[in-house]
């Protein structure tokens, strides 16, 4: 029984630590440079791309603050992950 | 010589990782409690607020960054307050100089009259759980210019650096251990292929 335990725990270890090996790599990374703000590869203020745009909107139908930002995005056709 | 490597990695591997284990749990509980702000936890446990007269030191409302946070901290030795200083402001049309203080599970505000030296000080419990929180979020990125003004606090940051490292180590090690001990090899390979494509194509979606 005992060994039956031991043997799915190291199964378990293995696939779980092989499954979440880049995304381990990826969160202590990104640990590491939101610790240290003064690194270069950190300031990425200074090099932003920024547009900005007056465009006309008419107002939302909708009543909700929520709503109608949505509605705004659709309407700039900001909803899809670009 | 290749048994010795083995069997150092195999070593090292098993003993950081029983060391990191705490800050692992600490790290990963509180992830869960900052993915899930609905999860009720006592915010404020406690308030109170106290008076007390200060000697102000000169060029508070001047001096900026480093400098007048160690005047800062002349201020909360008198007001009996210690802690990781934040961003102290100075309002002129008041007349006064507010001082923010964190520690886990603690914050304060020594907030200064300049004219009568009269410090008013609100004291906040905030709890175990926000503790370790704030523990995850330090030092963190705001306020670089100051962080880590409070000894707790640059110590916890190298802490927190020395986690991210070994976890990097503990995994590579642990990649190399399956290398050559040959187990679990397809399914493993198979394993290790999805959660690549998996967090690659977390990542591309989210910022690519």
């Amino acid at each position: 029984m005992r060994s039956a335990v031991e043997a799915w725990s190291l199964k378990v270890h293995i696939f779980l630590g092989l499954y979440f090996l880049f995304f381990l790599w990826l969160f202590c990374l990104s640990g590491v440079v939101l610790n240290h703000p003064k690194w270069r590869i950190a300031g990425f203020w200074s090099e932003r791309k920024q547009i900005s745009s007056e465009l006309p909107i008419s107002r939302p139908a909708e009543t909700d603050d929520f709503l109608a930002a949505r509605s705004l995005m659709r309407h700039f056709d900001m909803l899809t992950l670009q | 010589m290749r048994t010795r490597i083995n069997s150092l990695t195999r070593d090292l591997h098993l003993y950081i990782g029983l060391f990191l284990s705490s800050f692992v749990i600490l790290f990963a509980a509180s992830v869960i409690l900052l993915n899930h702000p609905d999860i009720p936890l006592a915010t404020v446990i406690e308030s109170k607020t106290d008076r007390v007269n200060v000697d102000l030191p000169t060029g508070l409302d001047r001096l900026q960054g480093m400098e007048r946070v160690q005047r800062a901290r002349q201020v909360l030795r008198q007001a009996g307050v210690s802690g990781e200083i934040g961003f102290v402001s100075y309002s002129a049309a008041e007349g006064s100089i507010s001082i923010p203080v964190s520690k886990p599970g603690y914050e304060a505000t020594v907030s200064v009259k300049m004219d009568t030296g009269l410090a008013s000080i609100t004291r906040r419990k905030t709890g175990f759980w926000n503790a370790i929180i704030y523990l995850h979020k330090m030092p963190g990125p705001h306020l670089a210019n100051i962080r880590g003004n409070w000894p707790v606090v640059r110590v916890w940051g190298w802490l927190a650096d020395a986690t991210a490292w070994l976890l990097i180590f503990l995994s590579a090690s642990g990649v190399y251990l399956w290398v050559v001990l040959r187990s679990e090899r397809h399914f493993g390979l198979m394993l290790l292929v999805v959660g690549m494509i998996s967090s690659v194509g977390a990542l591309y979606a989210i910022c690519g």
